[in-house]
């Protein structure tokens, strides 16, 4: 009954999406009160007194700011119900839908019965389709904080509700793929007596985590979308679109930053060869939006501090959602991988790719519109700090071309001839680091440089002190380890470059002589949690280049069969083979080994590395353990059984592979820190505004 | 000029919808279940115990389609699927054969059959799990239609439902035979 009124929930979002579409558009009204009674229109064209006119006249009115959160919180609530009832589904195991049969089992464990609940299509529409929902209340707040704050005209009202009027419009046109593609409520008619089981390779605590973060960074861009898109309608992209921007890039970075981790760090734990990022599917339709949403999280920046780069600030806004949802029908439909026959009748996911088009169609039939319009009124100089950002900005959004071409090339190759081919990682390396190398070489140039214009030689001054020292660590490490490939040596220099720009400027900044009068605090203070969040992202970056870079060249790797007692050599570590036990899982079976850990003869831990067995879909999964040293992690996994008696035991060393994991804890820290700062300055100044 | 620049995007995502849009219905299969299309592989297998005929190869390849289904007394969904198995026996107009698969004692397939029916033409029983292996069973109840020649021209992992019968399975069937 209740996935029922879920069902009929689900249909009512939709309509009241539709219906935000529709109430919240001036510009339907509008063009349809032209029709019908042009003085009007001409009248609300000009004045403040938009709605005014428009009730004087008997036209239905425009909300007004008061009554902006009424459907965005409808929404909200039915969004809350249909999750609430599918997740219901999911928890009592309601085997009638065969959503939950698909993908879930009785002797599911409860935390992976809700983690099943988003793995199918049907799951996963809804899941973003809250996240879009939130995002739609938030925007709402927002926009209506903005109005409250400043001073408003007609254009902010008509900016406000353009921009929710979009987010309808995304949330309805989700709701019907949903309803189209993958309805999640449907009923079979013979129920099946228990469900087929969850993915094995599912059930991972990371895993489940991921999707959320995924959404609701997608829902983030959905954000960024409609802003966009209602400054494009405006002809407004200005500073303070940027700034109303500026929430929704960083939220939607963090979330997308936060999804891609927990998938590597997944991938580094599951897989036995000890690799976390492997250019899959999955994985490139993560990265072509996180791509271009660091892209324009920078040129986002640009506009807001001088109003340049419109129409590139635009197109970043429109293409990062664009992105998103492509990789989304990517992952989703059978052109990769054959659907998994646990769908009933297996649909492609054709509607999410119409939507698609029809959507982002639209859009850039719009941005061509609104081009004309957008030139930058001022200029910058080839060295500033505008400059900088720009190339930095293009290179991103080259580097996602070059990921979305080597994810969609062996497709187009194999409708055009039909011949199967797989494009991997030496195909991205090849193209890739030719264009990353000059990207972080520019990075650390950006933050020392001024806006508007600056001087090469004055920049080559403050860049004086990286540069040697990055200098020295490339020529320390090329000494020490004399046969290095050049590729990843760069790559260690360049992430020294990066790092060591980063900490002298901030100590040139923290020890800026004070001017007089001031508070010796004050240096800290100009310091802001822009520039502070900023950094640590950087240097996050450069942490992760280094780990990356280093762990590959200096990994090491063992594969032996081992007999109980059998000590084995790994880098500076000897593990210790005790044997394996057979153990029951709450719904697996696990041969799960113990080693013990030893370092120059000392015991540091032990590891626990299994092979899972997953009865209901009979499938064999591989947990790898992993130890975090200082210098390295050591990751070690268990195969089958030899012919002699022996276990297969694969152990990696990788050295300064807790730099990768360090690396990216930090930009996330830096991505959060900046959310933070904001909505408390923000609470703070409205704190005292209103007393 | 920017006029121009414009409309780049607008180009380009209409060149990227396009490609993809016209191929919609290309995609289904490409990377196809390893099975499909392919001759099913050379078995032999013994009848039931108190049985003549077992199944094997031979079965599959008298110029008739044929539907065979994976089965085993420890699967519950095969339970469930019984019913239908029975109805696809008698609306498909095909020979339906089993696979009795990797049962811990010879007697509790017979025992099974016994209470629920026989639907099948012949059933082979596979108690090493060998004959399953090559037909890539990684959950049973599995169900295949082969055409005259051998060739497996589908497969269904899992029960089969109404829906799967009705909307799947007996429209293929009627397909290959012509």
């Amino acid at each position: 009954m209740l996935a029922e009124l879920g069902h009929f929930a689900l249909l009512l979002m939709v309509v009241t999406g539709i219906g935000q579409a529709v109430l919240f558009s001036p510009l339907w009204l509008r063009s349809s009160m032209r029709m019908i009674a042009p003085k009007h229109a001409t009248a609300s064209a000009t004045g403040p007194a938009l709605s005014d006119s428009v009730e004087d006249s008997g036209f239905p009115s425009v909300p007004q700011p008061a009554n902006l959160f009424l459907l965005p919180a409808v929404i909200m609530l039915l969004a809350l119900f249909v999750e609430a009832a599918l997740l219901n589904a999911f928890i009592v195991s309601d085997f009638t839908l065969p959503i939950v049969s698909g993908v879930s089992h009785s002797s599911t464990p409860l935390l992976y019965r809700i983690g099943a609940a988003f793995t199918p299509d049907g799951g996963a529409m809804l899941l973003w389709l809250v996240a879009l929902s939130l995002v739609n209340v938030l925007l709402a707040v927002q926009l209506r904080y903005l109005a409250s704050s400043g001073p408003t005209d007609a254009n902010d009202n008509r900016f406000c509700q353009n921009t929710l009027s979009i987010v309808g419009f995304l949330i309805a046109i989700l709701g019907v793929v949903t309803l189209i593609d993958a309805d999640p409520f449907l009923r079979t008619t013979v129920a099946p007596l228990d469900g087929r089981g969850m993915n094995p390779q599912s059930q991972d605590i990371l895993k489940v985590l991921r999707e959320p973060f995924l959404y609701l960074g997608l829902a983030g861009l959905g954000g960024i979308f409609a802003l966009t898109l209602s400054g494009l309608l405006d002809r407004a992209i200005d500073r303070r679109l940027g700034e109303t921007l500026r929430f929704w890039t960083m939220a939607s970075w963090v979330c997308l930053s936060a999804a891609i981790a927990l998938n590597a760090y997944r991938s580094y734990s599951e897989q036995a060869w000890g690799g976390w990022w492997y250019w899959d599917t999955a994985e490139n339709s993560l990265l072509l939006p996180w791509l271009l949403a660091t892209a324009l999280m920078h040129c986002r920046a640009v506009l807001e501090k001088t109003e340049t780069l419109k129409s590139w600030t635009a197109f970043l806004g429109i293409t990062a959602l664009a992105a998103g949802w492509f990789g989304a029908y990517l992952t989703r439909s059978d052109l990769f991988a054959p659907l998994p026959e646990t769908q009933l009748i297996p649909s492609d996911s054709v509607g999410l790719l119409v939507a698609f088009c029809l959507v982002f169609g639209c859009a850039y039939y719009l941005f061509w519109r609104a081009g004309d319009e957008m030139r930058d009124r001022r200029t910058f100089d080839l060295v500033s700090r505008e400059s900088a950002m720009f190339l930095n900005s293009v290179m991103l959004s080259l580097i996602a071309a070059v990921v979305l071409i080597g994810t969609i090339y062996p497709l187009v190759l194999q409708w055009m001839t039909g011949d199967p081919i797989t494009v991997g990682a030496p195909f991205y390396v090849e193209v890739l680091v030719p264009i990353v190398l000059p990207l972080l070489f520019l990075m650390a140039f950006a933050p020392a440089l001024r806006w508007r214009q600056d001087e090469a030689w004055m920049v080559g001054r403050r860049m004086k002190l990286a540069a040697i020292l990055s200098l020295i660590t490339v020529l320390f490490v090329s000494i020490r380890f004399i046969d290095l490939s050049p590729a990843p040596l760069i790559g260690i220099g360049l992430a020294g470059w990066v790092l060591t720009a980063s900490i002298s400027d901030l100590w040139a900044r923290l020890w800026r002589h004070p001017e007089h009068g001031e508070s010796k605090y004050r240096n800290l203070q100009l310091l802001g949690p822009r520039y502070i969040s900023m950094t640590l992202a950087h240097i996050g970056l450069a942490v992760l280049i280094a780990g990356g870079s280093a762990s590959s060249i200096w990994e090491e790797q063992v594969v032996v069969s081992a007999r109980a007692g059998q000590s084995i050599q790994v880098g500076p570590y000897n593990l210790q083979y005790e044997g394996v036990s057979l153990l029951a899982g709450e719904n697996y079976a696990t041969r799960q080994a113990t080693f013990i850990l030893y370092r120059h003869s000392l015991p540091v831990t032990e590891l626990f590395p299994e092979i899972r067995y997953y009865p209901i879909r009979g499938v064999e999964t591989r947990e790898a353990d992993i130890w975090h040293g200082r210098d390295g992690d050591l990751h070690v996994s268990i195969g089958d059984r030899d012919d002699d008696g022996g276990r297969v035991v694969t152990a990696h060393y990788l050295p300064m592979m807790p730099w990768v994991w360090a690396g990216m804890i930090l930009m996330l820290i830096g991505g959060c820190f900046s959310i933070l700062t904001r909505i408390i300055l923000r609470l703070k100044k409205n704190g005292v505004s209103t007393s | 000029m920017r006029f121009s620049l414009a409309v780049i995007p607008l180009i380009l995502f209409v060149a990227l919808a396009g490609v993809f849009l016209l191929n919609i219905d290309k995609d289904s299969s490409v990377v196809p279940s390893v099975l499909i299309d392919k001759p099913a592989p050379e078995f032999s297998l013994p009848p039931l115990p108190g049985r003549d005929a077992g199944l094997s190869r031979a079965d599959l390849t008298t110029g008739n389609v044929s539907v065979l289904n994976v089965f085993a007394s420890w699967c519950i969904p095969c339970r469930a699927e019984h019913p239908l198995i029975k109805r696809l026996s008698r609306e498909g107009g095909v020979p339906v054969f089993g696979l009795n698969y990797k049962e811990k004692n010879p007697e509790d397939g017979v025992k099974w059959l016994a209470e629920l029916g026989d639907p099948y033409k012949a059933v082979g029983m596979d108690l090493s799990g060998r004959t399953g292996i090559d037909f890539g069973v990684y959950g049973v109840p599995e169900t295949f239609i082969i055409d005259g020649t051998g060739q497996i021209k589908y497969k269904h992992v899992g029960p089969v439902t109404v829906e799967v019968l009705e909307q799947i399975l007996l429209p293929k069937i009627a397909e290959l035979k012509g």
